[in-house]
């Protein structure tokens, strides 16, 4: 469906770039002579002006990655890396990467990339990396997020009441990196790292 | 609020449970983690504006790995209740085993045993066999009591007394009544880390291959707990099984007791084994008890014999060990019961000199069919020390050469037991009786 719009959009500027510049500017440039003839103006440029608006959105794709750490030899020596794994046993590492590419032809802006730490797993502290991105978690499923040494989480008292306290790194929930602003065509990514329970 | 409240108090319950076992040293079950076969599915979504602040469609990307069988040595415990036996009695010694892996596995159980005093011991073999085990993937509370017929409940029941566990999908299993191994009728542990009850497997129900673990399980359905537990998600479900070792005894060296003591070794099928249990197995000399009782078969004229506490029942018959008179003429009946008190006794001979002013009541009679009966085995069911005998008996005559009972001399002698001949005696079982009758003539 997006595709098909974005064909639409397409299509809509090889018209516009077909109407002779002459006639265009004569169409922004007289001043109209009565209330009619600005209201069929004024429709002519909407219709031109708003698809052109359209098509100048942001395009933001992602691409997710499981990896799990192995040791190989090479040369004779034991190397470990990461490589793609659709199967892991418990008590291994995976490292999630998420690529992110704009491929809109404006800015993305105020971009948030959020991350749930999947199930029956828990976070490696500090291990959590994206270049150009400040770093936030959650211990509550989502609802707020911190900086890693700021998360809380609430407990209930026993006998009544409430309490905030620290969330160290097994705790956290969720994850989410900021991304003030990625241009068109503009990539990068994120990426952290799982202890399968 | 409730719920976390619920969750607090369930937390003050682990952490006493945790504390008790501490106290108490036990030692707490190893946790193989997440099931084998499980999709782990993380999906990440990306939100953002344009330009002018305006919230775009949220995109998304997946990613999903299957978690592996990660095998484990199982553990092994020693339960039966038996630790000793007589030589070469065939005894069963029961071991539990209990998975330690996080998903199905084929395992072996061998027996083996050093000796003190006694040969050494025979195994049967134990055919290979496999347990299941999965994961909770929901918490949940399972609460001993309240009054169900077991004596168990779940806070969350249908019907009454089955806890509703969800787990993980069985992605490799496909749908069905098995979940990693897991079947109706299965024996269960469940295990949060610091203690550990025992359920039975009523229904297991796995959901369609999905891709997804994530808000999509399938349903262990347990019943007859144990106990009460807290379950948290992550917490494991392990099955169990009792293994009987077939066990024969060895031969004493010599008149004092052996000792065998017993190992079971278990491992993983066609894997090294390392676990094991062992239990000391007392040998003992086989020990046979043996009571004489008489009856009176002439009708009394005196006093009737009056019951005592060693009086024996055998056919609506009574026979006594005191109390009974006679007068010259009268015909007497005497039985002579073997009952094996320890072991199976072997080789069985019986003989007994006719008692002084009596006379055997010949075998050659064509008439007196009861005049010398031998029951090789049968049951005595006894109260206090009044036993009653039931049996098969078969009359014996000595015209037979073959027969199992010669009397020669005054002598009676009676190859006694299963599979007795004219010069051998036969075998006990151990519990089992064996009786001999005859009748002798007062001079």
């Amino acid at each position: 469906m997006k595709t098909i719009f974005s064909g639409l959009l397409q299509l809509v500027i090889l018209k516009i770039a077909c109407v002779p510049r002459q006639g265009f500017s004569n169409l922004m440039v007289p001043a109209p002579q009565h209330k009619g003839q600005k209201l069929l103006i004024k429709l002519v440029l909407s219709a031109l002006i708003a698809p052109t608006i359209a098509m100048a959105d942001p395009n933001i794709q992602l691409e997710m990655q499981v990896a799990k750490l192995v040791t190989l030899e090479e040369n004779g020596q034991e190397v470990t890396r990461w490589v793609e794994a659709q199967a892991v046993l418990p008590g291994e590492t995976l490292k999630y990467t998420v690529r992110y590419v704009n491929q809109g032809d404006q800015p993305a802006t105020q971009v948030r990339i959020e991350n749930p730490i999947p199930e029956l797993s828990s976070y490696v502290a500090d291990s959590a990396v994206g270049d150009g991105t400040v770093i936030v978690f959650s211990a509550d499923k989502g609802v707020e997020y911190s900086p890693p040494d700021q998360v809380t989480y609430e407990v209930a008292l026993f006998g009544g009441g409430k309490d905030r306290r620290l969330a160290g790194p097994e705790r956290f929930t969720h994850i989410r990196w900021l991304i003030e602003r990625v241009p068109p065509g503009s990539s990068g990514e994120v990426s952290f790292q799982v202890l399968v329970e | 609020m409730q719920r976390a409240l619920q969750r607090q108090a369930n937390g003050l319950i682990k952490t006493l449970l945790a504390i008790g076992l501490l106290i108490l040293g036990g030692e707490a079950i190893a946790a193989p983690g997440t099931a084998a076969n499980t999709q782990l599915q993380n999906t990440v979504t990306a939100n953002y504006s344009n330009l002018g602040n305006t919230p775009q469609a949220a995109v998304t990307a997946t990613a999903s790995i299957t978690v592996l069988l990660l095998p484990a040595q199982p553990n092994v415990a020693h339960i039966g209740t038996v630790t000793e036996g007589v030589e070469e009695e065939v005894i069963g010694i029961t071991f539990r085993v209990t998975t330690a892996a996080n998903g199905e596995d084929t395992y072996t159980l061998a027996g083996s045993d050093a000796v003190v005093g006694v040969s050494a011991s025979i195994f049967a073999p134990v055919t290979p066999f496999s347990l299941g085990a999965t994961t909770v993937a929901t918490a949940f509370t399972i609460i001993a009591g309240g009054g169900t017929p077991d004596g168990t409940h779940c806070t969350t029941t249908v019907p009454a007394d089955i806890c509703i566990l969800e787990v993980p999908i069985d992605t490799v299993t496909g749908p069905g009544s098995s979940i990693n191994g897991l079947t109706a009728g299965d024996l269960v542990t469940l295990s949060n880390g610091a203690t550990e009850v025992n359920c039975t497997v009523a229904s297991a129900v796995n959901a369609a291959s999905g891709p997804t673990f994530v808000g999509s399980t399938s349903t262990l359905n347990v019943q007859n707990c144990s106990g009460g537990l807290v379950l948290a998600s992550g917490d494991n479900i392990l099955e169990y099984t009792d293994i009987n070792l077939s066990t024969t005894l060895g031969t004493l060296n010599g008149a004092a007791d052996g000792t065998a003591t017993v190992t079971a070794t278990v491992g993983i099928d066609g894997g090294a084994s390392s676990n094991t249990a062992s239990i000391a197995i007392t040998v003992k000399n086989t020990l046979l008890g043996i009571y004489k009782v008489v009856r009176n078969l002439t009708p009394v004229t005196g006093a009737a014999a009056t019951a005592d506490f060693d009086q024996v029942t055998i056919g609506g018959n009574t026979y006594y060990k005191t109390g009974v008179t006679a007068k010259p003429g009268d015909v007497l009946e005497y039985a002579i019961v073997l009952q094996t008190l320890s072991g199976a006794g072997a080789n069985v001979i019986v003989t007994d000199a006719l008692t002084l002013f009596t006379t055997f009541n010949s075998l050659e009679a064509a008439t007196a069919s009861d005049n010398l009966s031998l029951l090789d085995e049968g049951t005595a069911s006894c109260t206090l020390f009044i036993c009653d005998i039931s049996g098969t008996f078969t009359n014996k005559t000595e015209a037979n050469d073959a027969d199992q009972a010669k009397v020669v001399n005054d002598l009676i002698t009676v190859y006694a037991g299963l599979g007795g001949t004219s010069s051998s005696g036969g075998t006990i079982a151990p519990g089992k009786v064996s009786v001999v009758t005859y009748q002798v003539t007062v001079d």
